[in-house]
């Protein structure tokens, strides 16, 4: 049996870090630490890209625990490790190449990811995908594979929202498992699909676009950049870059709150960009 | 002013403007700052609050979100910077936000409340959101009304609840018990330069009648308009074509069924004379009310 890269442990997690680097509300991050508190469900430690220790609040659940542990903690995990984690998803094109769709306007990549998914896309990862530096280019980990969906937008894809639990008590959005026939390899970055925000009214404009013009849009989809701290900036710099240079890439610009993730999924399809 | 400044209004009561009339004010330059680049960002943005908090408002239940508010707007406050620290809000002041008030008096220096005549803004809001006049002075009438409340995925907004537009006003006005200087968008329009006068004043913002006059100059409702047809606009509706439509005092009362005007006016009618609005007439009744 492999060993396991990353041990998650319940054990007791201190009230705040020693020096801190970063602070904000509820999170403190220095070089290969980071801190969040998360009221009425646990505070994380997060340490040398290997440890994660959960100290639970008595009345925590483990959808919440897991809710929570699947944001920042695991962008800090990754930036101490030297992958990029963005706010992204992914969905398979083949048994080794991926298609990241990575971004924060109209509808969110988890949307589009499940969009694609009724038609017939396997996916990879939602909320948070990992890029990571691969023999042969940039390669995406597999991850959560589950889009959180008001009902009204389980509706739009056909879905009855009764039949999807809400991971966390009082949030107005339903867990949708993506796939459950993941697998753990990794695969190569051969598409981006990059939602930028349009200033101007009107459906969603596609283009392909080089990888000068889609560095911008991809570094503004680093999730939680502040936790990259130390050397981990030039190593995540190098895997960007290279997930630009061995991809074909399509820029999505479209208003922001404009959520058609059907429509956007067959124009996507039909032009070849997923 | 070392505290944040709230620029505070129900939507589409002139705050876009006020905001651009002070981003003029604040630069200096030869040319109109960009509509895109105004001072006072959305306290309610999503992507402020996850990185402040650390935590993803998304994924998180809204009464967990409204619960942290007061403490996020006491880091706003707090963040080093050019003073005043302007932000923009559309909430309706609250006080009790478990035991908090939204808005911490202990980092407020000081609420520039923007208002508008409720017929206009019925028919500036009716366009904005692509919703019928009757839908929305029912909306203005409703305690429950919300601006992003995220039926329709992850809006990049919080949530923000408005409550009536008289409910609105009188947390503010008579709430709050902030120091509060109220801006009329009718006073706006029928003298820019003596309204931004008066609060530059407010706001403790040195500026020569030259500067006044340039900065109300370079925030022209053609002005505004022009660049969002050149160069489009980040804040504009998905669901209508332009933010800036028609910047007129009145318009409401050409757009909007007579019926619909009583009915504001029933609605609205004490707060209405309180602010100095006729609701059976456009614009400001003389005396403008003193702020």
């Amino acid at each position: 049996m492999a060993t396991p890269d990353v041990r998650v442990a319940e054990g007791s997690v201190p009230e705040a870090l020693d020096e801190a680097a970063v602070a904000g509300l509820r999170f403190q991050a220095a070089p290969g630490r980071y801190l969040l508190r998360a009221d009425g469900v646990a505070r994380y430690l997060v340490t040398g890209g290997e440890r994660v220790v959960i100290d639970r609040e008595p009345r925590a659940t483990d959808p919440a625990i897991w809710t929570v542990l699947l944001g920042s903690p695991l962008a800090a995990l990754i930036h101490q490790r030297g992958g990029v984690p963005l706010v992204a998803a992914a969905v398979e094109d083949d048994e080794r190449t991926a298609t990241l769709i990575a971004g924060a306007a109209g509808p969110s990549p988890s949307a589009l990811a499940a969009a694609l998914a009724r038609r017939g896309r396997r996916t990879l990862t939602t909320r948070v995908a990992v890029l990571a530096a691969g023999d042969d280019g940039a390669v995406v980990m597999p991850g959560e594979a589950r889009s959180l969906l008001t009902d009204a937008e389980c509706r739009r894809l056909d879905l009855e929202p009764a039949a999807f639990p809400r991971p966390v008590r009082g949030l107005p959005r339903r867990a949708v498992p993506l796939d459950p026939r993941r697998d753990l390899a990794p695969r190569l970055v051969r598409r981006l699909v990059l939602l930028e925000v349009a200033e101007r009214p009107g459906g969603a404009h596609v283009e392909l676009v080089d990888a000068g013009l889609a560095l911008g849009p991809l570094l503004r989809s680093v999730y939680r950049p502040e936790l990259s701290l130390g050397p981990a900036p030039a190593i995540q710099f190098r895997t960007l870059v290279s997930a630009l240079a061995g991809s074909r890439t399509a820029l999505v610009r479209q208003p922001m709150n404009d959520a058609s993730p059907g429509k956007l999924a067959d124009r996507l399809l039909k032009g070849g960009h997923a | 002013m070392t505290g944040a400044v709230w620029l505070a209004s129900y939507p589409r009561s002139g705050n876009t403007w006020t905001r651009a009339l002070l981003t003029n004010l604040l630069r200096t330059g030869g040319e109109s700052a960009s509509i895109n680049r105004l001072v006072a960002p959305n306290v309610s943005t999503r992507s402020l609050f996850d990185r402040v908090t650390g935590l993803d408002s998304g994924y998180l239940p809204p009464a967990t979100v409204r619960r942290l508010r007061p403490e996020l707007h006491e880091a706003l406050a707090a963040v080093p910077g050019p003073r005043p620290r302007l932000f923009k809000v559309h909430d309706a002041w609250e006080g009790d936000i478990d035991g908090r008030p939204l808005f911490p008096p202990a980092v407020t220096s000081g609420v520039v409340y923007i208002t508008r005549h409720p017929v206009d803004v019925a028919a500036s809001l009716a366009h904005h959101a692509a919703r019928s006049f009757a839908d929305t002075v029912r909306q203005m009438e409703s305690e429950d009304s919300y601006l992003a409340r995220g039926t329709r995925g992850v809006p990049v907004q919080l949530p923000q609840r408005l409550s009536t537009w008289s409910g609105h006003v009188r947390s503010w006005l008579r709430d709050s018990g902030l120091p509060v200087h109220i801006v009329h968008y009718e006073a706006l329009s029928r003298d820019p330069e003596r309204e931004l006068t008066t609060l530059a004043s407010f706001l403790a913002i040195p500026a020569t009648p030259a500067d006044v006059t340039r900065a109300v100059d370079f925030s022209r409702f053609e002005e505004l308009r022009a660049q969002e047809s050149d160069h489009g606009f980040r804040e504009g509706s998905a669901r209508a074509d332009r933010f800036f439509r028609r910047g007129r005092v009145g318009t409401g009362f050409d757009e909007l069924p007579a019926e619909l005007i009583r009915v504001v006016g029933e609605a609205h009618g004490e707060v209405m004379a309180e602010l100095g609005y006729d609701p059976t007439r456009p614009g400001l009744s003389p005396p403008s009310p003193s702020a």
